[in-house]
């Protein structure tokens, strides 16, 4: 709570809730979850102002859980990374119709990766194609060319990328996704997962 | 400082205090009932509480909630103080569920202004999660009808504010 003597207010004399925004804010960071939460912004614009304060997301930010839109399946491991398996999306989301739009307006097959020039020599033809390795917090890790050395982590929903090329990071990268490219699996080290508004709690990768 | 005063006290709590509501309705309670409040003990802190205390923003109903509540309560902060004012924590529970259930929302308002005003942390808690367990659960209808919020958005504006928190609505 702040500290003792704030400023008066002539709302004391007639005591709506919407009168001391303090106090509207008080309330909110005492709601139990973000749909609640979310409610509350829709009763009023004031409420909206309130529960768009940054203190109040700090607050609600752990208790956001993302939902689950769907899974790709492939039929192939990522162990040979020359060849690109086919992929199936599997949709998750026949229950929540509000989610439908997401999924549809997601790039699941990465068509959308934006083209880099990665200076590695490759043989054309499937080489080129861009293959997924792994998935974390909904973003996507792929890797490219005859060694798999260009590496880009994906985000399907905002259709951006990052990209690296594996043979020239070092061993642990700081403020990087990707650790230990080579010798280990590939994986992603969740970094960035609340940056941004992301609606994929996880895109299951599968081996059959 | 409390020392000098100690024979005009009532029951070991040190130095009596007086409040005095917006309406002019005096309590008196000792300094340890008081000092709950951070304004009011950072008050005697300063000395600066020797003519009563005027709280121009509490009114007297809701003062006498408050000085109950800091009645019922006063055990948990002198832990070491006479057992005869210390309360058992279940009492205490059920006191402080009854005190903020049978409220009408505008006296559980005018508490909550209180509560914030006077800085009594723990009242401040229990009232806004009084209001916070109205808040949960309802709909922005629901919620615009017990509170009595009059809808502002337009529907564009409300239908805008769904779809880019949809997410939020799922499991």
């Amino acid at each position: 709570m702040e500290p003792s003597v704030r400023r008066e207010r002539g709302a004391v004399k007639k005591p709506t809730i919407s009168s001391p925004f303090d106090a509207v804010s008080e309330d909110l960071l005492r709601l139990p979850n973000m749909a609640s939460l979310v409610n509350a912004a829709l009763a009023c614009k004031r409420w909206r102002r309130a529960a768009s304060d940054p203190a109040i997301f700090r607050r609600f930010f752990p208790l956001r859980r993302p939902p689950l839109i769907g899974f790709i399946l492939t039929d192939r491991g990522d162990s040979v990374p020359y060849s690109c398996p086919n992929h199936y999306f599997v949709s998750a989301t026949t229950r929540k119709p509000n989610l439908a739009s997401a999924a549809a307006d997601c790039d699941i097959f990465f068509e959308d990766v934006p083209d880099i020039d990665s200076g590695e020599q490759r043989g054309g033809g499937y080489f080129d194609e861009w293959r997924l390795r792994g998935c974390d917090g909904g973003r996507l890790l792929l890797s490219r060319g005859c060694g798999g050395f260009d590496l880009a982590v994906y985000d399907p929903l905002a259709r951006t990328a990052i990209f690296f090329s594996a043979a020239k990071l070092p061993w642990v990268v700081p403020q990087g996704q990707v650790r230990d490219c080579r010798r280990r699996r590939r994986r992603l080290v969740p970094g960035h997962r609340h940056r941004r508004r992301h609606v994929l709690r996880r895109l299951l990768l599968q081996h059959r | 400082m409390a020392a000098a005063a100690a024979e005009a006290t009532i029951d070991g709590g040190g130095k009596m205090i007086i409040l005095i509501s917006a309406d002019g309705k005096r309590f008196e309670v000792t300094e340890a009932v008081a000092s709950q409040s951070q304004l009011i003990s950072n008050m005697i802190e300063d000395d600066c509480t020797e003519n009563g205390v005027r709280l121009p923003n509490v009114d007297g109903d809701i003062l006498t909630m408050v000085v109950d509540y800091c009645n019922m309560h006063a055990g948990d902060a002198a832990a070491d103080g006479d057992t005869t004012k210390a309360s058992s924590t279940e009492e205490l529970k059920k006191f402080d569920a009854e005190l903020v259930q049978a409220l009408e929302n505008p006296v559980l308002f005018k508490l909550i202004l209180a509560a914030n005003f006077l800085n009594i942390k723990s009242l401040l808690d229990m009232t806004c999660q009084r209001v916070a367990d109205m808040m949960s659960g309802k709909t922005p209808e629901q919620m615009r009808e017990t509170f009595s919020i009059e809808n502002d958005f337009t529907p564009e504006e409300e239908a805008a504010i769904r779809q880019e928190n949809a997410w939020a609505f799922d499991d």
